[in-house]
């Protein structure tokens, strides 16, 4: 029997940590309908930290909210609408109830890898609405395959229908996705995901080795468009799976024609393994910090390295770009300490 | 009306809220607390009350309505869900009320810049906001003073994990959403955001919040000087409230980034979030307890 | 309306209870204590001894003990005013006392929805260990007491490894230390207590093990599979079965359920355990037919499939023969009516809330 592999797109939601969430209507268009001719099943679309989540701290969006989901789908008609929502950005009144009346098919609630608790009544309240419900552990390298098994157990009593971890650091190497990924198929009665970033190169390889170990929905983005180094690329992921008799129901050559519209729509800032991001990598900090730790490393004229190296150390965690700035100032003054 | 000049407090809630205002209380010069209720005699709280040798009851706000005159003031520090009810019985009964819970049905406080109005007029119950909201709203109100027409105020804090029990987790939507209407109401801004992030950092992280303004033309030396003033403020019933990154201009905004470092009284120093809101709460109930004496005299 | 959704509850209950004469005398006069009285079994039971009272004038009294007593007074004032029924608001986790005349106790306090397993065990594990305690403490100061039952669970047997139903004395082994086994290893400390109580403090007290319940009074939002199924089917949605859809489970329906543990208090003895819940098992894709065939709609369904484990086969079904031979009671309520009543009161109930 061939295994089939449900694919989620959020070249729409993670690509805009790529663009410091400037994504134009255009590109949400053009994107939305490529995916629906190619036969991507889900589609996921919003701010790069997902609903509410435009702000200083994590970066404004250029479009709301409501534009994109109106904008998506209409565009959007086999393929399912999604969304990324983080408990503590988003609210159910703020963000969830129209994320319902605007027509999102799946929602996937995310929290960092140990804080599945406050899932608990959005979960809920999707489920009750009658709609998807998906629950994600954001930075799920920085817990043991035992701490990653009880969260997801937590989001499964909530409702959830299935469980992603993210790599959102993309320091994972293919064995730690392999203990993680069967720990969770083995201990969970509910569909197992997982999201690769790519800051080591291992995004395609740690993708299959999740499905190897049993794992039924991967993620990935076009052109591996998505924070830092981007995310595990979408069409590289469809031929090998092909190859490989994994079945996606995503047509080939479509997704490659996606790829070219997507080159040509979100050029010039396809992302790439960039010195930096390897560096994110090795520290296991989020991706999504590349660009505000560049920012700040110039700003204050220290090495954005170290900016890296010093926010592993303190284990920042997605949304505590705040702290990006107090480490460069620090940084800031050993060096003048060092130089006087 | 006060035992032996002091004024009675009762609070109801045993949990780490309740529990650390009672070790404040006891220190205080001019109030006694006497009346701890809950509903559970086995919580550490209720415990450490009868240690302390507090009147103790599991009967929650009965333990009041069952004898009224055991108290002056109330400290809420249950839900938003239970105060309703409970408003409408203190109400009744004459009670001044802190409310420690996100219910929102009293005045917004914040000491160290509404305290007067807070005690005249009449107002009977005072809405303490939230932890975020005790720490982000003086410096977004300071910031305010100099640039009255802020056309948008965002306020994002980090928490230890370790600090945050059940209730807050499972109340994280109303903390957003109060601490949103607080910021608007005190700083005036056209649009206001909260964001809460939880850190599981191991040892715990310090609570610490960063303010973002955005303002067209910002004076940064009298923005400077109206938040140091601010601080200062704070700092008198908020020992451990520290300036981390005084206002600095990046881009368009006016960021500020502070830290709050608990007391340790009944928590440890990491959950600076609950200490800033007791500490905050104790400060009106001092307020109340001298103004009291006062007019006695 | 609801004057209607009350008389078939009522008509429920009285067949329940019907040809049982025996069971019914040994009811008559008793002072009834029930913790947790508010929530799904307590309802049922405030219902049952309603009818019983009002047919039959069997002059039973019945205390109902839970934590937040009054938004159920006054969401069932049908039950509340009646001066049969008495509600005392009490936390299990402190000590209390039960009136004085009390004859019989339903000790069913606890925490069965599994979100808050997830996110306050601390709660689940002390309303579960620290109120047994404090309601055999209390039991102990009763003078004319003649039954403690304490209501367990069936998770005390551990996941069971293998199909079919399962026996009072099966057991399988639970993980230690666990997260997710905080409620079933916390109903086994309460088993043990009670074991103590009863040999060491000679109260007399028997145990009953309810497995899957249904009907009225049952909140949609706890995720279990056929509160997702129906609600699902409830607002239009496409209905996702996890895995094959071929795990089985039973269902008893809310009369039924009240009126066995009722018998149960009465003809139940010392030590025995009770497996309370139906025996006729379905799987979940013969469930959603029986579902489709009671509304008369199609429905969207979906496997939402997991890889198997192992390709066991999924089952958590009680086998009853013990509990139908020595309570002396039987299912009068089938899966295929269950369904239907509960299906036509959560719709009324949401035509009321779009009333509002």
């Amino acid at each position: 029997m061939t295994k089939k592999i449900l694919i989620s797109d959020p070249t729409l939601r993670d690509g805009n940590h790529a663009v410091r969430h400037q994504l134009s209507r255009e590109s949400f268009i053009a994107y939305c309908r490529a995916a629906e001719a190619a036969g991507v099943p889900i589609v996921e679309v919003g701010h790069g930290n997902g609903l509410g989540a435009s702000s200083m701290l994590v970066g404004e969006c250029s479009l709301t909210d409501d534009e994109i989901l109106s904008l998506s789908r209409a565009n959007l008609i086999n393929s399912k609408l999604g969304i990324h929502v983080i408990p503590g950005f988003c609210t159910i009144k703020n963000d969830l109830v129209k994320a319902i009346e605007a027509g999102v098919d799946v929602f996937r609630v995310a929290s960092h890898c140990t804080e599945a608790d406050i899932t608990d009544r959005h979960i809920g309240y999707i489920r009750q609405a009658g709609k998807q419900a998906f629950g994600v552990l954001m930075m799920s390298h920085m817990t043991s395959p035992a701490i990653l098994l009880e969260e997801s157990k937590k989001m499964e009593s909530y409702g959830a229908e299935a469980i992603i971890i993210m790599d959102s650091a993309g320091a994972y190497f293919p064995e730690d996705v392999t203990e993680r990924i069967s720990t969770l198929v083995d201990g969970l009665n509910i569909p197992v995901g997982f999201h690769g970033h790519n800051n080591l190169g291992m995004a395609i390889i740690n993708s299959v080795n999740a499905v190897n170990a049993g794992a039924t929905i991967i993620d990935g983005t076009i052109r591996g468009f998505g924070a830092g180094a981007g995310n595990t690329q979408l069409e590289v992921l469809v031929a090998v799976f092909e190859r490989l008799g994994f079945e996606t129901g995503i047509n080939l050559y479509k997704i490659l024609d996606a790829a070219d519209i997507a080159e040509k729509e979100f050029n010039p800032v396809a992302p790439h393994v960039s010195p930096l991001s390897i560096v994110s990598g090795l520290a296991g900090v989020f991706s999504g910090f590349s660009k505000p730790v560049g920012r700040a490393a110039q700003d204050y004229h220290v090495d954005p390295r170290d900016i890296f190296f010093e926010l592993g150390k303190r284990n920042a965690v997605a949304g505590q770009e705040s702290l990006i700035i107090e480490v460069a100032r620090e940084l800031a003054a050993l060096n003048s300490v060092k130089d006087s | 009306m006060t035992l032996r000049g002091k004024l009675k407090v009762a609070i109801i809630g045993s949990g780490n809220i309740g529990t650390d205002l009672l070790i404040k209380i006891m220190r205080s010069e001019h109030m006694i607390c006497t009346l701890f209720a809950g509903r559970n005699f086995n919580s550490a709280g209720m415990k450490r009350a009868n240690l302390l040798g507090v009147t103790i009851s599991d009967r929650g706000i009965e333990a009041i309505v069952n004898d009224p005159a055991i108290c002056d003031l109330v400290f809420d520090c249950t839900s938003a869900h239970a105060h309703i009810e409970h408003w409408a019985i203190l109400e009744k009964l004459g009670k001044y009320v802190i409310d420690m819970t996100p219910a929102k049905l009293g005045v917004f406080c914040i000491p160290a810049i509404n305290a007067a109005e807070c005690l005249n007029g009449g107002i009977r119950n005072i809405n303490m906001i939230t932890c975020g909201g005790q720490s982000s709203i003086p410096i977004a109100n300071a910031i305010a003073q100099v640039h009255n027409n802020i056309e948008y105020i965002e306020v994002a804090s980090s928490i230890a994990s370790r600090s945050a029990g059940p209730a807050t987790r499972h109340n994280l939507d109303e903390y957003i959403e109060t601490t949103q209407d607080a910021l608007q109401n005190f700083s005036n801004a056209r649009r206001t955001k909260a964001i809460l992030i939880l850190n599981p950092a191991n040892p715990p992280i310090d609570m610490q919040t960063t303010i973002y303004a955005k303002i067209a033309n910002p004076d940064l030396p009298a923005i400077h000087s109206a938040v140091m003033a601010m601080v200062e403020k704070l700092k008198a019933y908020v020992p451990g409230y520290k300036l981390i990154v005084p206002p600095t201009i990046e881009g368009d905004k006016v960021i500020t980034t502070i830290k709050v470092l608990g007391a340790g009284d009944y928590l440890p120093q990491y959950a600076g979030n609950l200490d800033i809101i007791n500490c905050a709460a104790i400060a009106m109930a001092e307020l109340i307890a001298t103004s009291n004496l006062t007019s006695e005299a | 309306m609801k004057a209607d959704r009350y008389a078939e509850i009522r008509q429920d209950c009285i067949l329940a209870f019907a040809n049982q004469p025996q069971i019914q005398a040994k009811l008559g006069y008793q002072h009834i204590a029930v913790t947790g009285g508010t929530g799904f079994l307590g309802t049922w039971i405030a219902e049952t001894v309603a009818a019983l009272n009002d047919e039959h004038q069997l002059g039973i009294t019945l205390n109902l003990y839970a934590r937040n007593v009054n938004d159920w007074a006054q969401k069932y004032p049908h039950l509340s005013q009646r001066n049969d029924i008495h509600l005392k608001s009490q936390d299990v986790r402190s000590s209390f006392e039960f009136a004085r005349n009390t004859t019989a106790v339903i000790h069913a306090a606890g925490i069965p929805n599994n979100r808050v397993h997830s996110s306050d065990p601390l709660r689940v594990h002390q309303t579960t260990v620290l109120g047994v305690n404090n309601a055999l403490e209390a039991a102990t100061q009763l003078d004319n007491l003649t039954r403690f039952l304490n209501v367990s669970s069936c998770l005390v047997n551990g996941t069971p490894d293998r199909s079919g139903g399962l026996t009072e004395s099966a057991y399988f082994p639970i993980p230690c230390g666990q997260l997710h086994s905080v409620y079933a290893e916390a109903k086994r400390a309460a088993e043990s207590l009670a074991a103590i109580y009863r040999s060491q403090f000679r109260i007399p007290i028997s145990t009953i093990r309810p497995f899957t319940f249904v009907g009225p009074y049952q909140e949609l939002d706890r995720p279990w599979a056929i509160n997702s199924f129906l609600r699902d089917a409830l607002t239009g949605s496409e209905i996702r079965i996890h895995g094959d859809g071929n795990a089985r489970r039973s269902y008893l329906y809310g009369s039924d359920a009240a009126w066995w543990t009722l018998a149960a208090l009465v003809n139940s003895g010392d030590g025995n355990v009770y497996n309370i819940g139906s025996s006729a098992p379905v799987t979940h894709n013969e469930l959603i037919k029986i579902i489709r065939e009671c509304i008369g709609a199609p429905l969207k369904v979906n496997l939402n499939t997991a890889p198997s484990q192992d390709g066991r086969q999924d089952d958590l079904f009680p086998e009853t023969t013990f509990t139908a031979k020595s309570l002396g009671v039987i299912q009068t309520c089938s899966l295929g009516q269950a369904i239907d009543k509960t299906w036509r009161w959560y719709s009324s109930e949401r035509d009321s809330r779009r009333s509002l």
